[in-house]
């Protein structure tokens, strides 16, 4: 048995959960840091609540090991582990009343009446709802009910906290809200938060770090900035944001760019750290990375590192902050740019359907990846899951 | 109800495949009526209301519309309502008398036969508020038992006719024994039905020693080593009468204080008793639960078909005989179609088509050749075999010298009873 | 139509309507009726007039003072057994029956299908002293000769608790299956053992069931009669038997009427008591 590095709080070793035939979770490694905020990010079924009962211990692996600080506890049951769940329906007992049911664990570790007392108006503070002690969780609102939730499980200090989409049931404006108090609360104690979400809006502004899963796997993990900027894999791309993405073949590669070429001949560089030996790629970059040039203006200064490419514009839509345009390469490609307004009658202005235009960006802000086929299904997954958010 | 005793029927001819029954076995249990009908705890407070509203509060003062005319005589006005026990007239698979059939066949009258009968103080129940009323109770024929003829002579609630000339095949045909009973002298108002003896019985393989008498059921020097396997009915009347006989006292001459002596041996008894029966005693003794118990002649006819060791015993100090009897409540609408019928059934064909199939004493002696004329014409061994075994036994023809040991049971006027109720409640509840 | 649409308010008490004519006519007035009934006076025979005689109800229960707590103990051990088989069975079909459910659920309400009587009077036959199962046991030399079930208070209690099992099984089920598994979760998670959950999450919020229950097993065990009558002996004489013999075989219908009235009144009061200590548990928690 190894022990987890002494700032690791939770660490996952080739766990597997196999629910008859079906692979839930597929041989899964993942090392979580002391104090970190983690997210779980991905599809509806790609396995993330598997994961967190598996670290909770609401469900048992079926290979591999799981370790809580420096503790195997594989095999164990919930109430052994040092962790609590935030669960997503909250699950507070209907028949106790709030102090009741934030007192529930301490009650059952013997805690003191009196340190128990204070504990949990404590807590109740931390959650802003200090006078709530003696109502039943029935006549709290959605919000309050979180909160409590969120109270209930703190009041342990956990070595860390599971959390399962437990802002899921919450309005937009409220959700917006609550992320704000949970890293507020998270950052003054200080405890572990293992977030399973699959809003990346989400998973991007709270987490530390995010894993994100597909298939019971990890597809990557990294910062949000990491994931967005540079996404390793087509469904990642597709998944934290927009991209467009441009079918390329690699004709050079230099120490700290690689030169790929289009279909037509179009030169493109892109940083070369990351990539293996392959040699079709596709070429990534950001909308909001592009700037749009007229091709009549030749004159046009721009950095000559930039990479250049020229399409047809197919549609331009203003949307205040921004104008998203849609420009069709010569291979077909669609791209989508999103302009920033810096002036109420910026250079683009008047730039009009059918117009010939190119795109330029930074090399340094293009990402490469593998070219693999057959991800059709998973786009369409990602699709579902948009749509279901809205 | 009907549903139930059906039930019970089914369940009892899946047990006993192709053999008559006799309705005792099913529905001598007073508690068993009650058992169907108050199975919830508001309905005795429902029947309360059907059975004693306001016409039966005010029976103290309405009088029986007493004209004490004799009725008979008359030309029958083709309908016969009758009131009987379940199980207690011959029947096909299809549940059609052949009796009744061939009744309407001879006399052009149509009969509405009910089993309406499970118990006789419910079925009093049921009739007396029109009794007391001075209606008609929808029958014009009913059988009831010996000391309900008594008691409901008493109230003037049944009709008096002339046997000699309305049932001359009673006078002819009946046994002597059942002319002139104590509970209504010269039969003016009922002739028997069937007939059984309240008696013991025991079963020789739990029982080393011969029983002959009331000792070996009452003495509790005699009774301790069958502790827990002593079977007592929970009829009050069987039971108390029963008691006197052991007492040595006639019943029909019992008082008040030879009840409440009675009442101290059956308490005395009490604790090696196992319970108090109805005719679910029958199958205590077969299943060995019981070794010495007291007994209705007709199951232990029916019980010896499965086990020809138990045995029926009159007792020394002697048995009793109650009697079932066809009687008209007062103010019936066809008073001459039910003579035609008391009449009817006294033929010796007749009764032994109704003996094969009930198997209780038969009033008719004669009849006891006719079933064994029908044994010799039988199509098959099983069926000869089982009419001779009618026709043979002691318990459906007893002998004179059987019959001149029973004894009747006391007709108890309205004060008796409620004592002897109470006593007898003392014994089985408490 | 134009009159209710003015006057809204009335609906919900027209829908109450023929649940109350119900039962006026067949529980108020046959209440009164009994309760005028015990306070009469005569015989089936010579008919019965109301002399307001009050003093029978101290005189029943004087009389049958035995029967009636010998009814109320056998209720009261009844529901504790049917509490105590027909809970875990709730409880294995509600968490663990799966997709069995339904299929558990039938076999337990099975025992309807066939009459009660019926059951009871085959209890006999398997029971019996020379029966199948104790013959033997007998014969094989597991059981003293003299050993017997039938006519004890013990036959008759297994009688009452198998024949209402099925009642307390079901409102439990309803109530245990209602309980969120996620509820059990949490407790576990704030490191609450099994037993702790169970005694702290899933019986509390069992509950209700339980009270449901333990009424519906209490109550008709308390009335009953048909187990006594078929498996017990004279030792155990139920409040009901007297009631039952009473009316239908002394035919004195004042003393059953009020009989049964102290028996109702003894009932309410014994489940007021119940709710009171329910209620301070409760409160307890
Ligand atoms: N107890 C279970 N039995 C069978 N399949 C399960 C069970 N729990 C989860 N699954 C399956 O495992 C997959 C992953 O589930 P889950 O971890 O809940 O996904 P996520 O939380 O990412 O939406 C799903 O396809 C789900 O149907
Ligand atoms: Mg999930």
């Amino acid at each position: 048995m190894v022990g987890s590095a002494p700032n690791t709080d939770v660490r996952l070793d080739r766990v597997t959960k196999r629910f008859g035939d079906f692979t839930a979770v597929d041989d899964l490694s993942l090392e979580i840091r002391q104090g970190e905020f983690f997210s779980l990010l991905g599809p509806s079924g790609c396995g993330k609540t598997t994961t967190l009962r598996m670290i909770g211990g609401f469900e048992q692996v079926t290979a591999g090991s799981v370790f809580i600080g420096e503790r195997e506890v594989t095999g164990l049951p919930a109430f052994r582990r040092d962790a609590n769940t935030v669960f997503q329906s909250y699950a507070l007992f209907p028949h106790l009343d709030v102090f009741e049911n934030v007192a529930f664990g301490l009650r059952r570790r013997k805690v003191s009446t009196d340190d128990i007392r204070q504990q949990v108006e404590g807590m109740l503070k931390l959650v802003e709802l200090p006078d709530y002690g003696r109502r039943k969780p029935s006549q709290l609102s959605g919000g309050q009910q979180q909160r409590i939730a969120l109270a209930r499980a703190l009041v342990n200090h956990p070595r860390v906290l599971l959390l399962d989409e437990p802002l899921g049931a919450l309005d937009l404006k409220l959700r917006k809200q609550m992320q704000v108090e949970l890293k507020r609360i998270q950052g003054e104690i200080g405890i572990t938060f293992i977030f399973v979400t699959h809003d990346q809006d989400e998973a991007m502004t709270m987490s530390d770090r995010i894993a994100v899963m597909r298939n019971g796997r990890i597809e990557q993990l990294g910062t949000p900035e990491q994931l967005y900027e540079t996404p390793r894999t087509e469904f990642v791309a597709g998944f934290l944001g927009v991209s467009n993405l441009l079918d390329a073949e690699v004709a050079v590669r230099g120490e700290r760019f690689i030169e790929a070429h289009l279909s037509d001949g179009t030169r493109l560089r892109a940083p070369a750290d990351g990539l293996d030996g392959t040699r079709l790629v596709r070429i990534g970059v950001r909308p909001e990375k592009l700037r749009v040039l007229p091709v009549t203006d030749a004159a046009e200064p721009h950095d000559s590192d930039s990479n250049l490419l020229e399409g047809t514009v197919l549609d331009a839509s203003y949307i205040g902050v921004s104008t998203q345009y849609l420009v069709e390469t010569a291979d077909g490609t669609r791209l989508t740019v999103y302009a920033q307004n810096l002036e109420t009658s910026g250079a683009n202005e008047g730039l009009a359907d059918g117009q010939r235009v190119r795109l330029a960006w930074k090399p340094q802000h293009t990402f490469v990846i593998a070219r693999n086929t057959g991800d059709e299904g998973d786009d369409q997954a990602k699709e579902d899951e948009t749509k279901d958010h809205a | 109800m009907h549903d139930e005793s059906s039930i019970e029927r089914a369940i009892a001819r899946a047990l006993r495949p192709g053999r008559r029954l006799s309705r005792r076995r099913f529905l001598r249990d007073s508690g068993r009526g009650a058992i169907v009908a108050g199975s919830a705890l508001s309905l005795p407070a429902i029947l309360a209301a059907c059975g004693i509203g306001p016409a039966g509060s005010t029976a103290g003062s309405a009088a029986p519309s007493a004209s004490n005319k004799v009725v008979g005589g008359g030309e029958p006005a083709g309908t016969l309502n009758f009131a009987n026990w379940p199980l207690y007239i011959d029947q096909d698979d299809n549940g059609k008398s052949e009796t009744l059939r061939m009744f309407t066949e001879a006399t052009g009258i149509e009969v509405n036969y009910d089993e309406k009968i499970e118990d006789n103080q419910s079925f009093f129940g049921i009739i007396q508020p029109a009794l007391a009323a001075g209606e008609d109770t929808g029958y014009d024929l009913m059988v009831i038992t010996d000391w309900l003829v008594g008691n409901m002579l008493r109230l003037g609630f049944l009709e008096e006719f002339d046997v000699a000339t309305s049932v001359p095949n009673f006078v002819a045909n009946a046994a002597p024994k059942y002319h002139d009973p104590v509970y209504d002298p010269d039969n003016r108002h009922s002739v028997p039905w069937q007939s059984g003896l309240t008696a013991m019985a025991y079963n020789p393989a739990l029982v080393s020693e011969e029983i002959t008498s009331l000792k070996q059921l009452f003495d509790p020097a005699f009774i301790e080593k069958y502790s827990g396997k002593i079977g007592m009915f929970t009829e009050m009347r069987d039971t108390m009468n029963l008691t006197l006989l052991y007492l040595g006292v006639d019943p029909a001459k019992a008082t008040v204080a030879d009840a409440e002596r009675a009442r101290d041996v059956l308490m005395a008894q009490a604790p090696y008793v196992r319970g108090y029966y109805g005719n679910d005693f029958a199958q205590g003794l077969a299943d060995g639960s019981l070794a010495i118990t007291m007994a209705w002649s007709g199951d232990i006819f029916q019980l010896q078909f499965d086990n020809p060791d138990l045995k029926l015993v009159v007792p020394e100090e002697g048995a009793i005989l109650w009697v079932d009897n066809m009687t008209i409540p007062k103010g019936a609408q066809h008073p001459n179609d039910a003579l035609a019928m008391m009449d009817f059934v006294y033929q010796p064909e007749i009764a032994a088509q109704i003996t094969e199939y009930v198997n209780y004493i038969c009033p008719v002696p004669a009849a006891q050749e006719v079933i064994r004329q029908h044994a010799e014409e039988a199509d098959n061994q099983d069926d000869a075999d089982y009419l001779n075994a009618v026709a043979d036994s002691e318990l459906v023809f007893p002998s004179e010298d059987m019959l001149s040991r029973t004894y009747s049971y006391k007709v108890l006027d309205e004060d008796e009873e409620r004592q002897w109720n109470e006593l007898f409640g003392e014994v089985v509840q408490g | 139509m134009g009159w209710l649409r003015r006057h809204r308010s009335i609906i919900p008490y027209l829908f109450l309507l023929p649940g109350g004519l119900w039962l006026i006519v067949f529980f108020v007035l046959p209440l009164l009726t009994t309760l005028s009934v015990s306070l009469q006076e005569g015989s089936l025979g010579s008919g019965y007039r109301l002399t307001f005689n009050f003093a029978i109800f101290p005189e029943s229960i004087m009389r049958w003072n035995e029967q009636f707590v010998r009814s109320l103990q056998y209720g009261l051990i009844v529901t504790i057994l049917t509490m105590l088989i027909g809970y875990p069975m709730a409880y294995t079909i509600a968490f663990r029956g799966g997709r069995y459910k339904s299929a558990l659920l039938l076999l337990v309400i099975m025992p309807f299908f066939t009459s009660f009587i019926i059951r009871t009077i085959s209890w006999k036959f398997i029971l019996a002293d020379e029966g199948f199962v104790l013959g033997t046991l007998k014969d094989w030399g597991v059981l003293d000769p003299s050993f017997r079930l039938l006519a004890t208070p013990m036959a008759v209690i297994s009688g009452i608790t198998y024949n209402f099992l099925p009642f307390v099984v079901l409102p439990l089920y309803v109530a245990l299956e209602r309980i969120d598994p996620k509820l059990i979760e949490a407790a576990n998670d704030l490191y609450a053992t099994r037993r702790q959950a169970f005694l702290k999450v899933t019986l509390p919020l069992s509950m209700p069931g339980v009270f449901a229950a333990s009424l519906l097993s209490f109550i008709p065990a308390v009335g009953d009669y048909l187990n006594a009558e078929l498996l017990g002996s004279r030792q155990t004489t139920m409040i009901g038997n007297v009631i039952q013999r009473l009316f239908l075989v002394n035919n004195d219908y004042p003393q059953a009427s009020a009989l049964s009235l102290v028996l109702m009144v003894g009932i309410l009061v014994s489940i007021f008591i119940y709710m009171r200590v329910l209620r301070g548990q409760e409160l307890g928690t």
